[in-house]
């Protein structure tokens, strides 16, 4: 079993993109057994449950595939993948991935800090905010709260299979947008634990 | 000097990427250093957000847990579905 995390520069070669094309059995076998379980483990990390995220990695490749003609090697078959997961998941959830240029999480900010920039309303007691973190529940409560983007963008990097410029392309943004869509979804998480009542 | 809001943004946009807008200059990685050692509502944030991903990082690793035999399962479904027509 390859490495999860390698690259997988391997399968972004000329010679085996045409044989996936061509959708030779040992190709297919080998690309689908490396990538499955991420896509999977990402599924849920998005929040759908095990049917649904079953469908939703079946309805990935089967699209990765039909479209593979199109792919012009330039990015990894990995980070292909993982863009239509992206596109597929957000369709599922009738979310937009539109990078909006404002988001709620600003003001909410903003109202914490005094004009000079010092803390106003100061961060909650580290210990009270992991007991409700791990309290069962939450996070996931939390995380169903966040746009698609934002949480697709916090799942992948916590969960680390895909480096920074994997994520970028798969999201199809900029280094600097994932910078605001990582610095929404921390914030958005962190507010909305802090308002949760301890166990 | 950097004021906490700026260093709230600073550490909640970090992506672990190069990214060239994103490089700090030695001086300014100096700074958050050194205004996380003096300012403790900071540290405290900074503290929340190591939580907070290492909170989802257990939740993703519980969810994929007796995940293996399904991905199998999986796995086998998709080679079938996605093989070449005998």
């Amino acid at each position: 079993m390859s490495d999860p995390r390698s690259s997988g520069s391997q399968f972004s070669s000329e010679e085996f993109l045409a044989r996936l094309i061509a959708r030779e059995h040992e190709a297919v076998t080998s690309v689908v057994r490396a990538y499955t379980g991420q896509l999977l483990r990402t599924a849920l990390g998005l929040g759908f449950d095990e049917p649904t995220g079953h469908e939703l990695v079946q309805s990935a490749w089967v699209t990765f595939f039909d479209v593979l003609h199109r792919f012009e090697a330039r990015s990894h078959v990995r980070t292909f993948l993982f863009g239509i997961l992206y596109n597929k998941a957000s369709e599922l959830r009738r979310d937009h991935k539109r990078f909006d240029s404002k988001d709620p999480v600003e003001e909410v900010l903003e109202s914490r800090f005094d004009s000079s920039g010092h803390w106003q309303v100061p961060p909650l007691d580290p210990e009270e905010f992991l007991m409700r973190v791990e309290t069962a529940g939450v996070l996931e409560k939390c995380l169903e709260g966040l746009p698609m983007n934002q949480r697709m963008a916090f799942t992948l990097r916590e969960v680390q299979e895909l480096e920074t410029a994997e994520v970028c392309q798969a999201l199809e943004i900029t280094g600097s947008n994932l910078g605001v869509l990582l610095y929404r979804a921390r914030n958005r998480l962190r507010e909305c634990i802090e308002r949760k009542r301890g166990r | 000097m950097l004021s906490c809001k700026e260093v709230v943004e600073i550490l909640s946009s970090e992506t672990g990427g190069i990214d060239p807008h994103r490089q700090f200059s030695w001086m300014k990685r100096a700074g958050l250093r050194l205004h996380l050692m003096a300012c403790r509502h900071c540290a405290r944030y900074a503290r929340q957000l190591r939580v907070l991903g290492d909170g989802a990082r257990r939740l993703f690793e519980r969810q994929g847990l007796d995940s293996a035999e399904k991905i199998e399962r999986l796995e086998r479904q998709v080679i079938e579905k996605v093989k070449k027509p005998d």
